[in-house]
């Protein structure tokens, strides 16, 4: 759950809409890398890594190191209906609209410098761009009468990326231990449309379009402890210091922070295995709007994925698991299964990741939400599958 | 280089004085003078990743290295042995085939998975111990024993091989939970295993006994009390009552859609003395929770664990074999007078025998308290009490009808009784001057719970609809508020001949019986089992071989015909249905090339209705070269049941043929076709709807990249017509109904000796058509919920659904 989440969900309260197209894609991966592990940015050895956990920055890599990433975002959406004999027996869920949506995003692109000569020994600096939040949502649909005339037609449609710029600062006063300092500053412009086209005249059209604006800044602070060769773990805190919404409403948003911490560990085998896990836990319940409790609930994640690479010199083969407790509700909670390769191109890194996601949710399950259609059961089976592309370089200086 | 990174590199060097390249750090090796720090670096990284060089040529394989460094380090430095792993990539292969086979259930894996990992002590084996393995026979565990006795300790477990009367087969199945390690009571070896599993994913749960079906019966009886579609004057319900208690045993179910289920189980031991160990888990689609910990909320019943179990466990302490303080397992004999498992095992004359602590996922026979066994030269006893809650189907008048073993487990059933459960068992060995292997035993059960037991069919049955209510089953289920059993048994072997047998009689002077015999060498068995089942004979812990368990074929498969549909949980009522057969097994080694793996033949009658039916099941499998085999399976039933007023009968014909290849390198591919058909007797009810069917093909093919590291695909397609399906998938059982497709991927990974995770996806496509659905009677059209006015026409109900699992293991 990132920042946009919890004033999202005051949206949803608000808004009418769906919640899938409030929360947009919360917390766009970085790298591919990190993607395939189960979206583990947090302990992705990487500059784009550095800027989520700023005392990775000193181990991003000697000398100058470069990465960029871009995506995709593919959501599916189906909604049905129950349908009913005279006894009042269910004989199975008829589709009533299905909706793809398909969105490149950018992922980011960061660098980060250590070990050069005139930078004091064990000092690493890492800045960049990455996007956090993806608002691309499409769905429409057509009215028709119950002898199918063509009534109308209704389509919503959402945009918006939420991109932060940071830098990050990380010392190292012991080869085993790492500090590090980061600071970011996000913003974000979403733009909602929604229209209804009648082919009766005498109903008038709806055409009503809003354009809402946030802006945070954020403070991290994180520590990395190398306790064998063998095992690095990190554990950090990301704290927004303000933040502010404008749109429909306006007014200042108290986030509560987010902590984080994560283990990377290299067993040792004839795969030359890397094992990853993070956990993160942010107290959403805390989150205020204007002084208004948001109504949200605790939200955490768990990840964990592996590294291998390929007996006979292939590509590096990775694989993960991600669970995400929701602040909206229950029903909203989902596990993603990730994947992905590695490849080495005469010094370039090449890294394709690629995150699956089902879920399935009942309209009337998420209190804070009114249905499309006020009565109508619906059931929403949605998809998401994200797949990202991260090229990376290290120059010694 | 400074003096103190002269002593770091001592302290790498190796007993010659040599650096170690598996151990020494980044800075020692750049120190060293015969590479450079490019070298260096690549060869710590290489030591770090993989684990260590095995030998020191290896090194080599490094992209960068000349033939000058190699020759330099050759000569100036050393590559130490790497660490043996504590479990094999084939141990974690069976630990893997143990958790998907067919027949035990989770007590049984879990022990075995114990065993794996510290064998038991083969030189100090009984056969009473042997027992508790699969596939080990009462002849290959008294063999083991009189080949310990007679000829003393082996000093391999290969050495039992030969034993007299222990077939290869029985030793194959043994000899990998058996080692030659001696019993250390005074060790403190501290070791045990955590389990984390998820299990999530999205999607609707199709088909008979889903939640989604649960839902809906609930919905439809709501809906027709509303409507007033039911008339109760007259009959001792109270409809409104009865209403509350409907609509809450959906709010609360609804609760329960799409909860990812999670299961963290910790076992700790220490030494050969202590074992303990928690589990805390929440099953999908589950709501109320059960176990010795049930007490944890976690705020809302959704984030409740719906299993909470712990034991602590402690052993040999003089004649006292073992005693377990929390929740146990406790399996007898023919499990006659107790086995406290959740499932009835159709068919399988195989338990996991004696007393062992209970982790698993068990709920409703879950045993809480306090069990010993003891041993003290031919004799062997047991001795247990347990309370613990137990689920009741509820009467409208808040009395407990029946005990039920909830499936979609609401607070209206959950816990609504206190039983108090006690007991003991008692063996004479007569193996002393009698065959090895040859015992008696008596034994007896005790059962009371808090509150009588009011098995009243009128609470249940719908007044003046269309179903006669007719469950003989039923009408004797237990009264009161206590029930007592006892028990005798026996057992003798004699070379390769074995017989066993256990009789036991409940208050009400209803008994039970099951005897067998069993005769086999290394290439043949024959199996011969009788049993009989009296109608009254209810003791809820009866678990014994059956063909049916008690339920089935009665009107609680249907839950359309009962006031409240959650009383249908009791079709899964675990305890041998009333009747009275014999069944015949074996499995005959032809030749290398043929092998009839399987084939038995079970006639059974039905002692209340007194129809007679049959099955017959029989596998070939044909193996013309190591790699390849062909197994066809071929099934034939017939089966009458009682259905209103008229018996109906079916006949069903099912065959399966399965291809295994199994190409080099560890890879294992199988494709596998079924069809089946089921004829049932010409009755009005069923029109021309008398032929069902059904059959899928499927392929699987598992790719060992390393012994270590493995993905597994697999894909089916299916269609029926009235007759679903069943196959296993590579972690348990799926039905399949309507038509459709699904894949999976199963990626496996012993990362180290001490973790191993597994991550499996599945994808799952069901269609169901809805064809012919207009109604020009505007009452009896069908209709959307919340938009009836809206038409319905033909739609194709597409179920699409996700399983996504993800286990991790770790073991010290």
């Amino acid at each position: 759950m990132t920042l946009l989440g919890g004033l999202l969900a005051l949206a949803a309260m608000t808004g009418g809409l769906p919640e899938d197209c409030l929360l947009g894609t919360p917390g766009f991966p970085v790298t591919a890398r990190s993607l395939a592990m189960g979206r583990a940015e947090f302990m992705d050895p990487s500059p784009m890594g550095a800027l989520a956990n700023p005392s990775a920055a000193v181990s991003a890599g000697v000398g100058l190191s470069l990465c960029a990433s871009a995506g995709m975002d593919l959501e599916m959406e189906k909604r049905t209906r129950t349908v009913y004999d005279s006894f009042g027996s269910s004989i199975g869920e008829a589709e009533h609209s299905f909706d793809r949506s398909a969105d490149l995003f950018p992922g980011g692109v960061a660098a980060s410098l250590a070990g050069f000569d005139g930078m004091p020994r064990g000092l690493g600096l890492a800045a960049g761009w990455r996007a956090r939040n993806g608002f691309g949502y499409d769905w429409d649909r057509e009215v028709r009468s119950e002898y199918y005339a063509l009534l109308g037609s209704e389509a919503l449609s959402i945009s918006g990326t939420a991109g932060e710029l940071c830098a990050s600062a990380s010392f190292s006063p012991l080869d085993a231990l790492s500090l590090g300092l980061g600071a970011g500053w996000l913003s974000c412009t979403r733009e909602e449309t929604w229209r209804q086209i009648w082919v009766d005249e005498s109903i008038p059209d709806v055409l009503e379009t809003q354009e809402s604006d946030l802006e945070v800044v954020t403070v991290r602070a994180a520590f990395t402890a190398r306790p064998s060769r063998r095992v690095t773990a990190s554990a950090g805190v990301e704290a927004p210091l303000s933040a502010g919404w404008s749109g429909d409403a306006d007014g200042p948003l108290d986030l509560p922070p987010l902590a984080r911490a994560g283990f990377l560990w290299i067993p040792g085998n004839s795969l030359r295995s890397v094992f990853t896990a993070e956990f993160s836990y942010r107290a959403m319940s805390g989150a205020r709007f204007d002084g208004a409790d948001m109504g949200l609930r605790d939200s955490w994640s768990a990840s964990a994925g592996v590294e291998n690479s390929l007996p006979g010199g292939g590509p590096e083969c990775r694989f993960g698991f991600r669970y995400d407790r929701s602040p909206i509700a229950r029903c909203l909670d989902c596990v993603s299964v990730t994947a992905g390769l590695g490849f080495d191109l005469s010094g370039w890194t090449l890294d394709a990741g690629g995150l699956f996601s089902p879920r399935t949710w009942e309209q009337v399950d998420v209190g804070s939400l009114p249905s499309f259609s006020e009565g109508d059961s619906l059931s929403v089976e949605e998809t998401e599958t994200v797949l990202l592309l991260s090229l990376s370089r290290r120059i010694s200086l | 280089m400074s003096s103190s990174f002269l002593l770091a590199i001592l302290a790498a060097a190796g007993p010659f004085g040599r650096v170690d390249l598996n151990t020494a750090t980044l800075e020692q090796l750049r120190a060293l003078e015969g590479i450079t720090d490019e070298q260096a670096d690549s060869i710590y990284s290489r030591a770090l990743s993989t684990g260590g060089f095995a030998d020191i040529y290896e090194v080599a394989e490094i992209p960068g290295m000349t033939a000058s460094s190699l020759a330099w380090l050759r000569d100036n430095c050393m590559v130490s042995p790497r660490a043996e792993g504590s479990l094999s990539p084939a141990v974690m292969d069976l630990m893997e085939r143990l958790a998907v086979e067919d027949g035990p259930g989770d007590a049984a894996v879990d022990e075995w998975e114990n065993l794996l990992i510290r064998p038991m002590p083969v030189n100090g084996l009984r056969h009473w111990d042997l027992r508790m393995l699969d596939r080990v026979s009462i002849v290959d565990a008294a063999a083991v024993e009189r080949r310990l006795r007679d000829l003393g300790p082996v000093s391999g477990v290969a050495s039992l091989r030969g034993s007299d009367g222990l077939s290869y087969y029985g030793y194959r199945n043994l000899r990998d939970y058996v080692a030659t390690r001696e019993l250390d009571l005074s060790s403190t070896d501290f070791f045990g295993g955590l389990r984390v599993t998820v299990d999530g994913g999205a999607g609707r749960s199709e088909g008979e006994g889903s939640l989604a079906a649960r839902l809906d019966d609930l919905g439809s009886a709501i809906g027709d009390m509303e409507s007033g579609g039911r008339d109760y004057s007259g009959s001792p319900v109270d409809s409104a009552a009865l209403y509350e208690q409907l609509v809450s045993e959906r709010d609360e179910l609804a609760g329960a859609r799409g909860v990812t289920g999670s299961v963290q189980r910790l076992r700790l031991g220490l030494g050969d003395r202590w074992r303990g160990g928690i589990r805390l888990s929440r099953g999908r689609w589950s709501t109320a929770g059960h176990g010795l910990l049930s007490g944890m909320d976690m705020g809302v019943i959704s984030e409740t664990y719906d299993v909470a179990k712990a034991f602590a466990s402690l052993h040999r302490l003089g004649p006292l074999h073992q005693v377990i303080l929390g929740n146990y397992r406790l399996s007898l004999n023919q499990g006659l007078l107790v086995d406290n498992a959740d499932e009835l095992m159709s068919r399988s004359l195989y338990r996991p025998r004696g007393l062992h602590p209970d982790l698993t996922s068990t709920r409703q026979a879950a045993f809480t308290g306090a069990a010993c066994e003891v041993r003290s030269g031919p004799l062997v006893g047991y001795a247990f009490v347990s309370s613990a809650p137990r689920d009741a189907i509820m009467n409208s008048d808040g009395t407990p009808n029946s005990l039920v073993l909830s499936r979609w487990r609401t607070s209206a059933m959950a816990g609504a009784l206190q039983e108090t459960a006690a007991g003991g068992y008692g063996y004479f060995d007569l193996g002393g001057f009698l065959p090895c292997g040859t015992f008696v035993g008596a034994g007896a059960l005790t059962v009371s719970w808090s509150d009588s037991l009011v098995p009243d069919p009128e609470f249940l049955d719908i007044p003046n609809d269309a179903e006669v209510w007719n469950c003989p089953e039923y009408s004797v289920m237990p009264q009161g508020d206590a029930l007592s059993a006892w028990s005798v048994s026996g057992q003798t072997v004699l070379g390769g001949f074995g017989v066993e047998g256990e009789a036991a009689m409940q208050d009400n002077d209803a008994m039970a019986a099951v005897g067998g015999a069993r005769w086999q060498n290394d290439w043949f068995y024959l199996l011969c089992s009788i049993r009989h089942y009296d109608l009254e004979y209810t003791n809820p812990y009866c678990r014994g071989f059956a063909e049916q368990s008690r339920f089935d074929d009665t009107v609680f498969e249907k839950p359309y015909y009962l006031n409240d549909p959650s009383a249908a949980d009791l079709a899964d009522w675990p305890v041998p249905k009333p009747e009275e057969g014999i069944y015949l097994e074996s499995r005959f080694q032809v030749s290398r090339q043929i092998l009839f793996p399987k084939v038995y033949l079970d006639v059974w009658r039905s002692i209340p209705w007194g129809f007679e039916n049959y099955r017959f099941q029989g596998e070939l499998e044909y193996r013309p070269v190591f790699p390849l085999r062909f197994r066809l399976k071929y099934k034939l039933q017939d089966k009458t049941k009682m259905q209103d007023l008229l018996p109906t009968s079916s006949v069903t014909h099912e065959a399966t043929l399965r291809t295994i290849v199994l190409p080099a390198g560890g890879d294992y591919f199988e494709i596998g076709v079924r069809a089946g058909l089921v004829e049932l007797t010409p009755n009005p009810l069923y029109t021309d709807d008398r032929l069902m069917s059904g059959g899928f093909l499927s392929a699987r093919w598992e790719h060992r990249f390393t012994p270590g590291f493995s993905v597994l695909g697999g894909t089916t397609l299916w269609t029926t017509d009235g007759m679903s399906q069943w196959e296993f998938e590579d972690t348990g059982i799926d039905f399949l109904d309507g038509r459709g497709t699904k894949f999976y991927v199963t990626v496996k990974e012993q990362i180290s000796d001490n973790i191993q995770i597994r991550l499996r996806l599945l994808r799952k496509d069901t269609f169901f058509p809805r064809n012919g659905l207009y109604r020009p009677d505007p009452e009896d059209q069908y209709y959307y919920e919340g938009d009836p006015g809206s038409p319905v026409r033909d739609f194709g109900d597409h179920a699409e659904s996700y399983g996504i699992n993800c286990q991790l293991d770790l073991r010290w």
